[in-house]
Order: C-alpha cells, then structure tokens, then sequence
C-alpha cells in the first residue's frame, strides 16, 4: 500500500476486523451497483470513499425533480441529465483514485451477462420486480454474490443472496406476486430517509463481502420500518434444492430462460401497461362530455387515499381498488341500485380497469374504465390539473 | 395434548381427546400485506389441536378479505424463521407468524 493510500484508509486499517488485507481486498475489487436512485444514494458514496477499486453503475434514467427529496446524490441543475454519468461525477469527486464506470443503459435480460462479466459483487439499487428477477439469475448464472436492497413506504429490505451456500433470491421470493406483477398505477411514496438506511446496510453488507470480513447478512432478511424505528430479521433457509435458479434441478438456465420466466409472470418493463383483459371503456374526452352535459353518473377514483387527496375530479368518490370487493353495498347505493352508469378512474388507468372488470363480474350493467386515468385527463382535457 | 379417561359403570372404558382450547397467534404484516390488511399487526383465534399456516392462511382471509390475492402465496416467517410458501406447520399459543411480501422499489 501506497503512503497516500496508507493515510487515505488509516480509519479502516485501525479496524481490527478490517486492516491491511481487507483493505487491499476493497482496492483491487470491482462491484456494480444497478441502478442509481435512492439506494445508490447512500450506497455509491460509501463504496467511493472505502475506495473499491472500480464502480460500474448502470442506469438509464434521467434525473426528475420528484427524486431530489430521496436521491440526495443529484443537485437541483442536475435535472433532466443522466442519472448514471451525474453519479459517477460525484464518485469521482470523492475519490479520484478509484475507477468508475457510467453505463447509460437499461440492465436488461440481453445485456445482464456481459454486464456483470469481470464483476466481484452486485449490488441491486434497482426499483422494479422485473430487474430484480433478472438480477439475481444473473447473479446465479455467472456465480457472483448479490447484495439486495428495497425501500418503499417507510419500510425496507436487505440480504445477501448467493453468497458462501446460502440462498439466492428467488429461494426466498420464488416468483412474484399476482399483486404486485403489473402494479403501475399505485406508485408508492417513500420516505426519503429509509432508501437511505437500507442503502447504508447494503453498503456496509458489499464493504464486507468485498473486504472479506465480517459476517454478511447471508440467510437472514433484515426489514426496517421506518415508522415505528424498529428491525425486524428472519432467519432465511439454506439455498432451496427446488429453487428454479440454484436449486439441484434448475429451470432458470440461461438469461433467455430468466426473459421467459419474467414473461410467464408478467414483469414488464418499468412504466408499460400490462395486457389486461378488455373492459368497456370511455376516453377521457367522453368522460368530460358527460360532465359537460350534466348527465347523472357515479366517479369511483380507485386510488389509494392519500393519492386521492393529493388531487381528483369533481364529484369523484374515492374507494380504493384493495376494498372494492368489500364495498359492494356502497357501488350498490351510489349507483341508485345499478340505475346509473359507473365510471372507474385511477392514475394512468391500471386499477380502473380492474375496477371495471370486478364490478363488471358482479353484475353491474353499465360500468365503463376512463381510459389512460388521471394521467391521459391532464394531458387531454385540463392541462391545468396536478399531477404528482 | 390432554386426554381424560371416564369411567363409567356399563359404558365402554374410551379415551376422548380433549378438544383444546383455541389458540392465540400473533400475526405481523409487512409492506404491501399491510396495506392490505389495513393493520400492522392482529391476533388470530385458531381452533386447537391441528392448528397450522394452511388453516392461518384460510382464517386470515375470512378475516381480512383484502389479502386474499396474496394469501396463498406470501412469503411467511414463524418466529421470524422463513417457512416455505407451500409448505405447512403446526401452530402453538404465542406463535407469531409474520407476512413477509418482497418489496421492489429503490
Ligand atoms: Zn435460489
């Protein structure tokens, strides 16, 4: 070690755990961090300051305002330029001994093996079921530890995955779930700490399955809830014999298998309406010429709650998509007994079609979806109504 | 499990399990199975002796309809150990059974 690189790291040094050798071990690693919003936040900094010896970050995404309150990586003249190029600027600035590397790209099931090619650890920061899927069987297939984080809500998730014979991911979640597949149309908030925290612990996690000290957080899935201050930890099983990626007989053999499995389950990518079933539907122009003309209806806005008070149209009822099943008697008695025709309307138009379908089983006779939502509404009809 | 033994003049000497009384379980939401089940954290009556995740995963659903896409397939934890989507266990008074979605945003 260098007497600059001796000075740099003393603090890691002292570290009885850490030393000489660990810190040699983070100066000649490479680790690639997916995605570059909230968890990379936190993650990218650290990893840059330990000085592991070469950052790859993949991330295709501009940077909007509505990320400043959690992506405390990126400055307010950063908006609109490239999240990865803005990230590896920063990296370079804290530590401009160490390599980084910027890929403006999508990790995507076609590109993921050469991405990872020469790669000691991955670090997923991404936010979508779909990459997640994808990253691990990556991960799996190539033979490289994977350390995972997700924050959403004021809660979050972190384990090591397919590291010293404990289980990869999809062990613990082995396919996703029908709720979760195509949901677009709720995007969640997040408290702008807790990617923070989670991106900590996953720092902390890559710093030490990098370093080669410490004990990682294998087979054990810490979660944090933000709202209440409190962790919570399961103890995970061993790898899974039947796990469709490490298990003894795996389905999961090749990306391409991985680009199957993502399409049997409906992981689309980020931002793409799912297929759904067809609904009968009323654009959103069709809509407002049913107000204009003062004709009778009923507005169900399925959102979630505090999305409906964020903003809604006029006369809209709020009775989110989760409760609808429940809430018969109330379409029953808004409707005058199934006299009035039904509107569904959600975000970008998702929930509401669901909606449609659910009421449409039920019996109601004239139940219509106001196509593409609120989103399709302030860009059609009120370019003045909010949207978030 | 208790079993009492009745003596009777006349009547066949037959041991009779006992039905014992239903059980407490403690059981935790997280993330996406919070919100719908609309509570953090219940507790659940299951009838005694055989009770287990499978008949859980039936209560819970009578109980908080909103689960019922998920409740079949969740991940669940008991006593903060991981347990198998498909597989079952036995439920004892105190246990705490936690419903453990993935969570995907970052
Ligand atoms: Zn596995």
């Amino acid at each position: 070690m260098t007497a600059a690189e001796i000075a740099r790291y003393s603090r890691h040094l002292l570290v009885p755990a850490i030393g000489v050798e660990g810190q040699r071990n983070l100066l000649d690693k490479t680790c690639l961090v997916i995605g570059a919003g909230g968890l990379a936040s936190a993650v990218l900094p650290y990893l840059a300051g330990a000085g592991v010896g070469h950052i790859k970050i993949i991330d295709f995404d501009k940077i909007e305002t509505s990320n400043l309150h959690r992506q405390v990586l990126y400055r307010e003249g950063q908006a609109g330029q490239s999240k990865a190029k803005c990230a590896a600027a920063t990296v370079r600035d804290i530590n401009s001994s160490i390599r980084c590397t910027a890929i403006e790209e999508a990790l995507t099931h076609d590109n993921a093996m050469d991405t990872l090619a020469g790669v000691d650890l991955v670090v997923d920061a991404s936010d979508n079921p779909r990459t997640r899927y994808l990253v691990n069987d990556a991960c799996v297939l190539s033979g490289t530890p994977l350390v995972s984080g997700s924050a959403l809500g004021m809660e979050g998730q972190v384990s090591v995955f397919h590291h010293r014979g404990g289980p990869c991911y999809r062990c613990v979640f082995p396919a996703p779930l029908a709720a979760e597949a195509g949901r677009r149309c709720s995007d969640n908030g997040v408290l702008g700490t807790v990617p923070g925290v989670i991106g900590c612990l996953q720092a902390t996690e890559a710093l030490k399955v990098l370093g080669e000290f410490g004990s990682p957080l294998v087979g054990r899935l810490c979660t944090y809830d933000g709202q209440d201050g409190s962790f919570y930890t399961v103890r995970l099983r061993p790898r899974s014999k039947t796990c469709a990626a490490c298990g003894d007989n795996p389905t999961v053999l090749s990306m391409e298998g991985s680009k199957a499995f993502a399409a049997k389950h409906g992981l689309t990518v980020a931002r793409v309406v799912p297929e759904m079933e067809r609904v009968p539907t009323a654009t959103c122009q069709e809509y407002a010429d049913v107000v204009a003309g003062g004709r009778r209806h009923v507005l169900l806005d399925v959102r979630v709650g505090v999305q409906f008070a964020v903003c809604a149209l006029d006369d809209a009822v709020n009775l989110p998509l989760s409760q609808l099943e429940a809430s018969m008697e109330k379409v029953e008695t808004l409707s005058e007994s199934r006299s009035l025709p039904v509107y569904c309307i959600c975000r970008r138009g998702v929930d509401s079609k669901a909606a449609v379908s659910i009421l449409a089983k039920k019996g109601f006779p004239n139940v219509m979806d106001v196509s593409g939502g609120l989103t399709e509404w302030a860009r059609t009809v009120d370019r003045e109504f909010p949207m978030y | 499990m208790l079993f009492h033994v009745e003596l009777k003049s006349g009547v066949p000497c037959l041991p009779r399990v006992k039905s014992s009384p239903a059980q407490q379980v403690k059981v935790l939401f997280f993330a996406s199975c919070r919100e719908m089940a609309g509570t953090k954290e219940t507790s659940l009556e299951l009838p005694g002796d055989s009770s287990s995740i499978a008949q859980l995963r039936e209560h819970i659903v009578e109980k908080l309809p909103g689960l019922q896409p998920v409740a079949a397939t969740v991940t669940l934890a008991l006593n903060q150990e991981y347990l198998d989507p498909e597989q079952d266990a036995t439920l004892k008074e105190g246990d705490e059974v936690a419903f453990i979605p993935p969570i995907s945003g970052g």
